[in-house]
């Protein structure tokens, strides 16, 4: 490469910009002669760099630019035109009205002082940015009068949006020529001047054509209910060349009666007429749009019957549309209603219209769509995405062709995976079960039985069984069976319930399972004969409280010498502690004690078991704990807490008969309460009986 | 007793041409109720809503009245009743609300532009929204806080029949008040008898014996309307009850048969929040026409159709059913409900009705242009 010739110009470039950039950053400011000069006769870069600078100076540069406007040197007056129109926008702004005033004024001027056409222009262009409510306008509503410049003051005025302005179209309008009164009507209309009402009817009535079908549409903003009458016999009687404008002009009267208020009968009836009266179908599809966009249920019917009639087939788009836009709960049972008389192929556009609603009072209407082809049934059903369409889907891919039977069951994966997100576990669970019954791959069961698994409805017992055998159901993880065995107690099936909780009983190991098994309840029987198969200790003897602060650490005073003794009383009359039989309440054989602070309280139980065996001491307490078994100190957690299955997990050696357990439950402050369960090393509720 | 025929109304296109109304904006105020009277007795009515009234003829120009007690998206204003308590010569109003729980007459500073002094009439506990009858008959009505205690009270007035500036106040049920209230003569007695949700009373023939009025378990109206309307629908000589669903679905009217039997029919089953209507001849025809329309955000948008367009209509009613007409219809916003406590007379003396619709949507003047 050769990086001179490529990189020179740059490097020259950025030298310029250099030297201009410290020149300034030097102190050594242009002053704004030598920035005006810049723009007449500098290079791009320093004529670009004055452009940057010159609005710093405000508005005085104006009346030296303005000239500069008018140079045959293109790139000066675009300069010119271009800074002047930054201080323009600079001073068009709230609080520099004076400065804004003076630029206007000065662009008027020089607007005043000539007769060149191309000066005129160039100065129409820059005065709308500019140009203040009362503003003297003359110079600019002159030019309306003169052919070769009244478009370009027109939309000079237009723009510029002033009541003079205003004025001045409407001072213009009686005796224009047919095209520039068409374009003053629609400038009026656009500057919103409801003062030029009056000059735009009288072209309404008594002008050309296109001058009345510029006046309707001028006019169409008011809203004005007097207007219906003269605007649709306009669009009756008005030439060829201009009935577009002329029906045109009806439906926007009509979207603003709606829009003004207080008329929307009116309204509605307008539609309705130019549905009838017009044969343009652009015009015919603006009214039943008007219909969707404003109507209620009422404008169904005028909808419906466009749409069959219309033997173009233009209008079964906008008349959709319109349907659809209709917001009115009534639509859906008129909608149900006139589904029932339509030819199939309206019905197969309805149904679509129905599913997007995703309203569930079409239910029944899917559920009798059986004349509808099954691809059309899939597709909406797919959008319609409500539980009740699983059902359908499952019996279309049960009757139908294969191909439509792949497009049913991605459906039925589509709406499993869509309710799954939407957090319906009880819809995905039907969902994935209807897919695993339609199922034709292993893949698909596959993913199906994952479903199944993870979101359990009880209708799906029966399949789990059914595809696992008893003895697969044994292998399914807890929180499956857990589950199943809920939504089966929920539908009453309580039989299948506690079968699926006798195979849980058996399994739980490990704390979750149990957690799970108490939210469900004893499969039958008490709560207590439920805490007892869980491995609760239930019958405690309980003496309390004793004072917290400075207490020994070693179950003094109730373990002496390694030994409880429930006869003895500590303390003296009111006061004194004795040892009270407590049983534990409720399926965690939870033990609460009255509340009071800095205190503890002893728990004491003989648990008998039949062999010699490690086991596993469970305590959940609030707040400390500390335990011995058979006198020996096992576990110590002086911790502030709220009671939780399980928190300490102990391991303990038990031999074979009688063995004391003494737990000691420290309270700091709040909530004072314990449990405690045994299981074997590995988790499963250890079998004892308590003394 | 209730008869339930649910005799659907099939709408269809209105058999008179709809009145035609031209709405206007009314300041900027999201008051729910509103009247119109000569504030400052220029000879032009003016608007009045809750805080603020608007000076006709053009309603342009707003003026304090005071600061209304606000509670998430309501204000404790659910009534603007003109009557000059204070016999001044000036229309005051009377109002109260849900939240403060009391009925309040507001003195008018006679025409002044300075701000009104409220007066409180009585503790009465939740009121629905304030209710003015002529219980008695002497051409002045009553005021009737809507709640539970029924209570109503009448302005003292001298032999001159000029207010004194205080209220009587009867207790005539401890139960039974708030929605579904309602006044008229049902049983043909002449005497304005009162209804409630559960039932109607009849008036007896001196109304200040609270004791003497007589209650008719007759039906269940739930969360009706306020008011109530009592009309005699199919002309059968026994006047009907019209009940709108003040923030459910429906509206309805109950045909009086015999031994206390009530037939309901229904006019609309899929618009909802009905919570005011009133009766008024729309269309010059020298028939009442049902008056009603959405009470936008009745309860912040939790009601049943909560979130469903709302609308201004008015009903043709004849002996087979009721016609609607629909002034608006829309997206609040677009479109005006009728609040809680609408104004309708004739404003720019034309010699059509115009209504005044407050609301949370914004206070709109629909102007009658006749047909």
């Amino acid at each position: 490469m050769n990086y001179k010739r490529f990189y020179g110009p740059l490097v020259a470039t950025l030298a310029i910009t250099l030297s201009a950039s410290i020149c300034v950053a030097e102190g050594a400011k242009p002053t704004l002669d030598d920035l005006l000069q810049q723009v007449r006769s500098g290079s791009e870069i320093e004529r670009s760099l004055a452009r940057q600078l010159i609005p710093r100076y405000g508005i005085d540069p104006v009346h030296n630019l303005i000239p500069l406007l008018f140079l045959e040197d293109s790139s000066v007056s675009s300069a010119a035109n271009k800074i002047i129109l930054d201080i323009a926008n600079d001073v068009s702004v709230p609080g520099r009205e004076a400065e804004r005033d003076v630029v206007a004024q000065q662009l008027l001027d020089a607007l005043a002082a000539t007769d060149v056409q191309k000066q005129q222009f160039i100065l129409l262009r820059i005065l709308p940015v500019v140009l203040p409510e009362g503003a003297d306008i003359q110079a600019i509503s002159a030019l309306l009068y003169r052919d070769n410049t009244k478009e370009r003051a027109r939309r000079a005025i237009q723009e510029s949006n002033t009541a003079e302005g205003r004025a001045a179209l409407r001072g213009a309008l009686p005796d224009a020529d047919e095209a520039f009164a068409c374009a003053l009507m629609d400038a009026l209309n656009k500057t919103q001047d409801d003062e030029a009402t009056p000059l735009i009817l009288a072209k309404l009535h008594r002008g050309t054509d296109a001058e009345k079908a510029a006046a309707a549409l001028a006019l169409a903003r008011t809203g004005d209910a007097t207007l219906v009458e003269p605007f649709v016999a306009l669009a009756n009687s008005i030439d060829i060349n201009h009935q577009f404008q002329a029906e045109d002009a009806v439906l926007r009267l009509a979207d603003a009666l709606v829009r003004t208020g207080g008329k929307w009968d009116a309204s509605m009836a307008l539609y309705r007429t130019m549905l009838a009266q017009s044969v343009n179908p652009v015009i015919q599809g603006g009214a039943l749009a008007g219909l969707g966009r404003f109507g209620d249920e009422s404008v169904l019917d005028t909808i419906m019957s466009t749409w069959t009639n219309d033997a173009s087939g233009l209008l079964e788009g906008p008349a959709v549309a319109a349907i659809e836009a209709i917001n009115d709960p009534a639509m859906a049972p008129r909608l149900s209603e006139v589904y029932a008389g339509q030819p199939v192929a309206v019905k197969e556009k309805l149904l679509g219209i129905m599913a997007r609603t995703q309203d569930p009072r079409f239910v029944p209407v899917f559920q009798s769509a059986t004349d509808i082809a099954p691809a059309i049934q899939i597709d909406a059903l797919t959008q319609y995405r409500l539980p009740e369409c699983v059902p359908l889907l499952e019996g279309l891919a049960a009757t139908s062709g294969p191909e439509d039977k792949t497009a049913a069951i991605a459906a039925i994966t589509t709406m499993a995976t869509a309710f799954r997100d939407q957090g319906d576990h009880a819809g995905a669970g039907r969902a994935y079960l209807s897919l695993y019954r339609t199922a034709d791959n292993d893949e698909t069961r596959n993913t199906a039985m994952e479903g199944i698994k993870a979101f359990p409805v009880p209708e799906a017992f029966d399949q789990l069984k059914q595809a696992l055998g008893d003895d697969g159901l044994l292998e399914l993880q807890p929180s499956v069976l857990t589950g199943m065995a809920r939504v089966l107690a929920e539908a009453g099936r309580t039989d299948e319930s506690n079968e699926l909780k006798t195979i849980l009983m058996s399994r739980a190991n490990d704390t979750a399972s149990v957690q799970q098994l108490l939210q469900m309840g004893p499969v039958s029987g008490s709560n207590e004969d439920f805490a007892r198969q869980l491995g609760f200790v239930n019958q405690w003897h309980i003496a309390q409280p004793f004072a917290l602060k400075d207490a020994p650490t070693d179950g003094s005073p109730v373990l002496v010498d390694g030994v409880v003794d429930l006869s003895v009383t500590f303390g003296e009359g009111d006061g004194a502690v004795r040892w009270i039989p407590t049983p534990g309440a409720g399926a965690m054989a939870l033990v609460n004690f009255p509340l009071q602070d800095q205190v503890r309280a002893f728990a004491y139980v003989t648990v008998h078991v039949a062999e010699a065996q490690e086991a596993t001491l469970r305590i959940g307490s609030d707040d400390g704990v500390r335990a011995w078994v058979n006198g020996v100190k096992v576990h110590e957690n002086d911790i502030d807490r709220g009671t939780a299955l399980d928190s300490d997990l102990v391991p303990i050696s038990l031999k074979a008969g009688d063995n004391a357990l003494l737990l000691e439950i420290i309270q700091h402050a709040g909530g004072w309460n314990f449990c405690a369960r045994l299981t074997t090393p590995d988790g499963f509720p250890l079998q004892f009986e308590q003394k | 007793m209730i008869a339930t025929t649910l005799l659907a109304m099939a709408f269809c296109a209105a058999a008179e041409p709809t009145v035609l109304f031209e709405r206007t904006k009314i300041g900027d105020t999201t008051y729910e109720a509103a009247s119109v009277f000569d504030v400052d007795k220029d000879g032009q009515v003016d608007i009045v809503s809750g805080g603020y009234w608007h000076a006709g003829p053009d309603f342009k120009t707003s003026h304090k009245i005071c600061d209304v007690m606000e509670a998430d998206d309501y204000y404790d204003d659910f009534s603007d009743y003109p009557m000059d308590v204070n016999g001044d010569g000036y229309m005051d109003i009377v109002t109260g609300g849900w939240f403060g729980g009391t009925v309040y007459w507001r003195e008018n500073p006679k025409g002044q532009l300075v701000e009104w002094t409220t007066h409180e009439v009585a503790k009465t506990g939740n009121i629905e929204r304030c209710s003015f009858y002529d219980i008695d008959g002497d051409g002045y009505v009553e005021v009737f806080a809507t709640t539970s205690p029924v209570h109503f009270f009448r302005l003292v007035r001298d032999e001159n029949s000029v207010g004194q500036g205080r209220f009587e106040q009867y207790t005539i049920t401890e139960g039974g008040g708030g929605h579904g209230f309602g006044c008229g003569d049902l049983n043909g007695d002449g005497r304005p008898d009162l209804i409630f949700s559960g039932g109607w009373m009849e008036a007896p023939e001196n109304p200040y014996d609270v004791s003497a009025w007589k209650w008719h378990p007759e039906f269940n109206l739930s969360t009706a309307s306020v008011p109530v309307l009592v009309h005699d629908v199919n002309k059968d000589g026994k006047n009907d009850i019209i009940v709108g669903g003040a923030h459910v679905y429906g509206l309805w009217w109950f045909e009086q048969g015999d031994d206390g039997t009530w037939t309901q029919h229904v006019i609309e089953e899929f618009r909802s929040q009905y919570h005011e209507m009133q009766l008024a001849d729309i269309d010059n025809d020298g028939e009442l026409e049902l008056v009603t329309g959405k009470r936008y955000r009745a309860h912040r948008g939790h009601d049943p159709g909560g979130h469903d367009p709302i609308g201004t209509y008015y009903y043709d009613i004849s002996p087979d059913g009721f016609t609607r007409h629909t002034l608006d219809y829309g997206p609040a916003g677009r479109a005006s409900g009728i609040g809680i406590y609408c104004w309708i007379t004739d404003i720019d003396g034309n010699g059509w009705l115009d209504i005044v619709a407050p609301g949370k949507e914004g206070m709109y003047l629909f102007t009658s242009l006749g047909r």
